[in-house]
C-alpha cells in the first residue's frame, strides 16, 4: 500500500485516526500495532515474519543484555575491588558477544534478502575469471518492505541498549510496532528508539494543533510527489534509456530533472509519513533541512537523508574512530604527521567505512557502492586540499564570508550532487560515464532540448505547474531556513482563510496530479532500496 | 480540549468537509466537460452515451484503452446498422467498469454488452485491487478522479467542441502509422495461465450479473494487442468463461478473420491499433453481433437519420 494511494489516504488513514482516538489511551498503542501489521501484511504479505524474526531477536537480546546489568549491579556489593573488576570484564565481554550475534543475526537477514543475488553474481565473475563455470544460481527473493530502513533502527535499538542509552522494551508488542510502525516503514526515516519508542509509548490526547499540521504536512508531500515528482518521471525515464539520442542540453535537463525528482520523491514521501504520525500525535524525525542550499557536499549529506547520515555516524563512525586501535593510531599520526592531517588521516579512514556502508545501504549494485565512493572522494580531497584552497582564496582575495562566494558553492555543490545522482540513476558506472561524457560530444539530428524536452516531453501547462511548484518549494525552503514555519503561520490564520488554504491544496493535487490514466504508478524512489 | 472547542472543531470540521465535497463536485463537473475534444476523431467522450436518444443503443463495448481504439461503432452503422457505444477509458478497470455499467444501464438497454477482459489483469496484487475499488467508489462520486488531467484544456476553453455530443461515439481514431515487432510470436500456444487475482475476477463476474439483470447478453471480448496480450491471458480467460458459461472472443485468435496486417494497421507498434486496423476490427464484430445475436438493422428506422450524419462527419473527418 502506498502512501499517495487512495485506499490509503481515504479509508485507511482515516479509519485508524479514528480507531486511535475512540479507543482509551492505555490501549491506543495496539492500534497502532494492528494497523501496522495490516499494512505490512497488505504491501508485503508473508515477508512479515521477516521483521516478526528481527525483532524476536532484538527483544530477547536486549533483555538479556540488560540482565547483566543488573546481576552485576545486584552482586557487585558482594564482591571486593578486584573482583569487581573481573566481573564487569567478564559482563562486558559476554555482552559484547550477543551484542555482535543480535547484530550479525540482523545484518544476515538483511544480506540473505537484498544482497544474496549481488553475492553470487560476483563470486561466479571471479570464478569465471578463473575458469570455472557458473556455480551459484540466481534466487528468486523478494524483499520485505522497508528492510534496508527497520535493520538499521533494530541495530540502533540494541547497540543503545548496549550503551546504556536506553532501557529494554520489556513489551515484545511495543518494540515490534517502533520497527513496523506504518508511517515510516515505507522509505523510513530511520528512527532511534530512544525517540520514536519513547513517543510512541507515551499516551497521547488530541491536539488539534498537531493534527493540522499533520494535514498540511500530508498535502505538502502529496504535491511534492504526486504533482511534482512523478509528472517528470516519464521525461527522465526517456532521457536516461535513450540519452545517446540527446543533446547535450537535453541530457543536462535529464539529469537535473531526475535530481528534482528523487528530492521531491523521497522528501514527499518523509512529509507524509511525518504528517500520518502527527495524527497520532507522533512526531518522527525530518530528513531533510533544505539540501539544495548546501555549501558543500559534506553540508550536503548533513541535511539530505539526515537520518540516514546520523545513523552512519552514531554507529559506524564513531564506534570506529573512537575504538582503542584507532586512537592508537592517531596517537602514532600526531607524531609523525603536520597536526591538520594528523587529525584529518584517521577521520578519513573512519569516513572510508562510513561511505561504503551509505553505497552498500543503497543497493545490491556496483553502481551503488561507486555512489557512496564518488561521495568518500570528493570529501577526502576536500579535506586534504584544505590548506592549499585557504591559501589560493588568500592570494586571489576572496573572502570566504561574501554572498557570491556562498553562491558559488551552493552552484558547485549542486553540480557535484547531480554527477552523484547520474550514477545514481543510470543502468550501470559505465553507463553514467558515458552518459556524462556525452554532454560534451556534439552529435547530428540529436533530440534537443527544445524538440523534446519543453515540446514533447510535457505540455506547456504541466511546465508552468512545474516551475511554479519548484518556486513554491523554494520560498518554502527559504523561509525554513530562516526560522519561519509556514504551518504555524497558517495556524495563526482565520478559520476561513485556512480552510481555503486546506481547500487549494486538497484541489491543486486532486487536479493537478500525475496519477491515473496517461500516467504510469511511480512507485517511491526510496521504497526499493 | 474543553467541551466549547470540541463544539467548535467538529463544526470547522463538518464546514470544511462540506466544503471539499462542493468543490470536488464542481471540478468534477468542470473536468467532464474539459475533457471532450475539439476533434471529432479524438473526441471518445465515453459520458456523450448520455446526449444520445433513450434506449437507442444496442451494443456496447466496455473496457480500456485497447476497446476505443478498436472498435468504430460507426463503421458498423455503416455495414449493419448496428447501434453501438463504446464506453472506455485508458487503464479502465474492471471496478469502474462496474460503476460505469449502472451508470449505462440509467438510459439505455443494451441488447448486448461487450467487456473488454484485459481489465481485469491491470490490478495483479490484492493492495492493487483495493485501491483500485476505493478509486472507482471515489471516482463515481466525483468523476474527477478520472478525468482531472484534462486541467490543462482550460486554456482552449471555451472555443471548443463544435458537435455537442461524441460523432464516433467513444471511438478514438488513430491516423498514425508505427509497425509493430513481428519477431515474436505474442499468441503462440501454451498450456500456462496468467494469474488474476481473485478480486478482479469477482467483480467481472458481478459486472456480468448486473448485465444479465437488466436483460443484456454479454460477450467477453479480447482486442488485438501484441504488447498487452498473450496466450496465458487467453486460457485463464478461456477457463473463466467455460466455468461460467459466458461467451469468449478473443480477438487475437481470428487471423484469418481479421486480417490484421501489424505493419499498417497500429498505430503505435502494436499496443493499439490505429483507424485501419480499427475499422476491419468493427467489420469482423459487425458481422459476429448480427450473425449471434438477434439485433436490428437500425439504418431503416425512424429517429436514427442523426446516425447517418454523424457518419458523414466521421467521413469527413478522416479524409482531412
Amino acid at each position: 500500500m502506498q502512501y499517495n494511494s487512495f485506499v490509503y489516504l481515504t479509508v485507511f488513514l482515516p479509519i485508524v485516526v479514528l480507531l486511535y482516538y475512540v479507543i482509551p489511551k492505555k490501549r491506543r498503542w495496539i492500534v497502532l500495532l494492528a494497523a501496522s501489521l495490516g499494512f505490512y501484511w497488505l504491501s508485503g504479505g508473508y515477508r512479515i515474519f521477516v521483521i516478526m524474526l528481527s525483532a524476536v531477536s532484538c527483544y530477547g537480546a536486549a533483555l538479556w543484555l540488560e540482565k547483566q546489568d543488573k546481576i552485576y549491579a545486584e552482586k557487585k556489593g558482594e564482591l571486593d575491588k578486584a573482583q569487581r573488576k573481573q566481573m564487569k570484564a567478564e559482563i562486558s565481554a559476554r555482552k559484547r558477544r550477543i551484542l555482535v550475534i543480535c547484530i550479525l543475526s540482523q545484518v544476515l537477514i538483511l544480506v540473505f534478502c537484498k544482497y544474496l543475488n549481488f553475492l553470487g553474481e560476483n563470486l561466479n565473475a571471479m570464478l569465471g575469471l578463473a575458469g570455472i563455470p557458473e556455480t551459484i544460481p540466481a534466487f528468486r527473493l523478494l524483499m520485505p518492505l522497508g528492510v534496508s530502513f527497520y535493520t538499521l533502527s533494530a541495530i540502533g535499538y540494541i547497540a543503545d541498549v548496549h550503551m546504556g542509552k536506553c532501557s529494554a522494551q520489556r513489551n515484545y508488542g511495543r518494540l515490534l510496532l517502533f520497527l513496523i510502525f506504518f508511517p515510516i516503514i515505507t522509505e523510513g526515516p530511520i528512527c532511534r528508539y530512544d525517540q520514536l519508542g519513547k513517543e510512541l509509548e507515551e499516551e497521547k490526547t488530541f491536539s488539534w494543533q498537531c493534527f493540522s499540521s499533520g494535514l498540511l504536512l500530508i498535502l505538502w508531500g502529496l504535491f511534492k510527489k504526486v504533482v511534482l515528482a512523478d509528472r517528470v518521471n516519464h521525461m527522465v525515464q526517456v532521457i536516461f534509456s535513450q540519452y545517446t539520442d540527446f543533446s547535450g542540453w537535453a541530457i543536462i535537463m535529464g539529469i537535473m530533472l531526475y535530481t528534482f525528482q528523487i528530492y521531491m520523491d523521497f522528501s514527499g514521501c518523509i512529509d507524509i509519513t511525518r504528517g500520518s504520525a502527527a495524527l497520532f500525535g507522533i512526531a518522527v524525525p525530518d530528513n531533510f533541512n533544505q539540501p539544495f542550499f548546501s555549501a558543500s557536499v559534506n553540508e550536503f549529506w548533513r541535511r539530505w537523508h539526515m537520518t540516514l547520515g546520523a545513523w552512519l555516524r552514531d554507529y559506524i563512525f564513531y564506534p570506529i574512530s573512537l575504538s582503542k586501535r584507532f586512537m592508537n593510531l592517531s596517537r602514532k599520526a600526531r607524531a609523525s604527521l603536520p597536526s591538520y592531517y594528523a587529525a584529518a588521516i584517521p577521520s578519513l579512514i573512519a569516513l572510508a567505512a562510513v561511505w561504503l556502508g551509505n553505497g552498500v545501504w543503497h543497493g545490491a549494485e556496483w553502481k551503488y557502492i561507486v555512489y557512496g565512493l564518488y561521495y568518500y572522494v570528493i570529501m577526502a580531497l576536500g579535506m586534504l586540499l584544505e590548506p592549499a584552497f585557504q591559501k589560493g582564496l588568500g592570494i586571489l582575495h576572496i573572502n570566504r564570508e561574501s554572498f557570491g562566494y556562498h553562491l558559488f558553492q551552493m552552484a558547485r555543490t549542486f553540480v557535484l550532487v547531480n554527477i552523484g545522482m547520474t550514477i545514481f540513476r543510470a543502468d550501470s558506472v559505465k553507463e553514467a560515464v558515458r552518459m556524462l561524457s556525452f554532454v560534451f560530444v556534439q552529435r547530428d539530428q540529436a533530440l534537443g532540448f527544445r524538440n523534446y524536452v519543453l515540446d514533447n516531453g510535457i505540455g506547456k501547462a504541466e511546465w508552468l505547474l512545474l516551475l511554479v511548484g519548484l518556486f513554491a518549494v523554494f520560498l518554502v525552503g527559504i523561509w525554513k531556513e530562516k526560522g519561519i514555519s509556514v504551518t504555524e503561520k497558517i495556524q495563526s490564520m482565520a478559520f476561513p482563510l485556512r480552510l481555503g488554504i486546506y481547500i487549494a491544496g486538497i484541489m491543486i493535487v486532486v487536479i493537478g496530479g500525475a496519477y491515473g490514466a496517461g500516467f504510469g504508478a511511480v512507485d517511491f524512489i526510496y521504497a526499493q532500496f | 480540549m474543553n467541551k466549547e472547542e470540541n463544539r467548535r472543531f467538529i463544526r470547522r470540521l463538518i464546514i470544511g468537509i462540506l466544503a471539499v465535497l462542493f468543490v470536488l463536485e464542481i471540478s468534477s463537473r468542470v473536468c467532464l466537460v474539459l475533457q471532450r475534444n475539439d476533434d471529432v476523431l479524438k473526441d471518445n467522450d465515453s459520458w456523450g452515451i448520455f446526449q444520445e436518444a433513450e434506449d437507442s443503443i444496442d451494443v456496447i463495448a466496455i473496457g480500456d484503452s485497447g476497446v476505443y481504439s478498436s472498435i468504430s461503432p460507426l463503421d458498423m452503422w455503416n455495414e449493419q446498422g448496428i447501434t453501438a457505444y463504446v464506453w472506455s477509458e485508458p487503464s479502465q478497470r474492471i471496478h469502474e467498469t462496474y460503476f460505469y455499467l449502472k451508470r449505462i444501464y440509467s438510459c439505455q438497454s443494451p441488447k448486448v454488452v461487450m467487456i473488454d477482459v484485459n481489465q481485469v489483469f491491470q490490478d495483479p496484487t490484492d493492495s492493487a485491487n483495493l485501491d483500485s475499488q476505493v478509486k472507482a467508489v471515489l471516482a463515481d462520486w466525483f468523476p474527477v478522479f478520472t478525468y482531472h488531467k484534462y486541467w490543462k484544456n482550460i486554456m482552449k476553453y471555451p472555443v471548443y467542441r463544435k458537435v455537442d455530443h461524441s460523432v464516433t461515439k467513444g471511438f478514438f481514431a488513430r491516423t498514425s502509422c508505427d509497425p509493430a515487432d513481428l519477431s515474436r510470436d505474442y499468441m503462440k500456444k501454451t498450456k500456462k495461465r496468467e494469474t488474476v487475482n481473485e478480486a478482479s475476477f469477482q467483480k467481472l463476474t458481478k459486472c456480468i450479473d448486473l448485465c444479465q439483470s437488466q436483460g443484456s447478453q454479454v460477450l467477453l471480448v479480447a482486442v488485438p494487442s501484441r504488447s498487452d496480450w498473450d496466450y496465458k491471458k487467453h486460457n485463464a480467460i478461456e477457463d473463466y468463461a467455460k466455468n461460467g458459461g459466458y461467451t469468449f472472443l478473443d480477438l487475437n485468435e481470428k487471423k484469418k478473420g481479421l486480417k490484421l496486417d501489424w505493419e499498417t494497421d497500429t498505430a503505435d507498434g502494436g499496443n493499439h491499433l490505429n483507424i485501419h486496423g480499427a475499422v476491419k476490427v468493427s467489420k469482423y464484430l459487425g458481422k459476429y453481433l448480427t450473425k449471434h445475436y438477434d439485433l436490428r438493422d437500425r439504418r431503416k428506422e425512424m429517429g436514427f437519420s442523426s446516425w447517418d450524419e454523424d457518419w458523414e462527419i466521421y467521413q469527413a473527418a478522416l479524409e482531412k
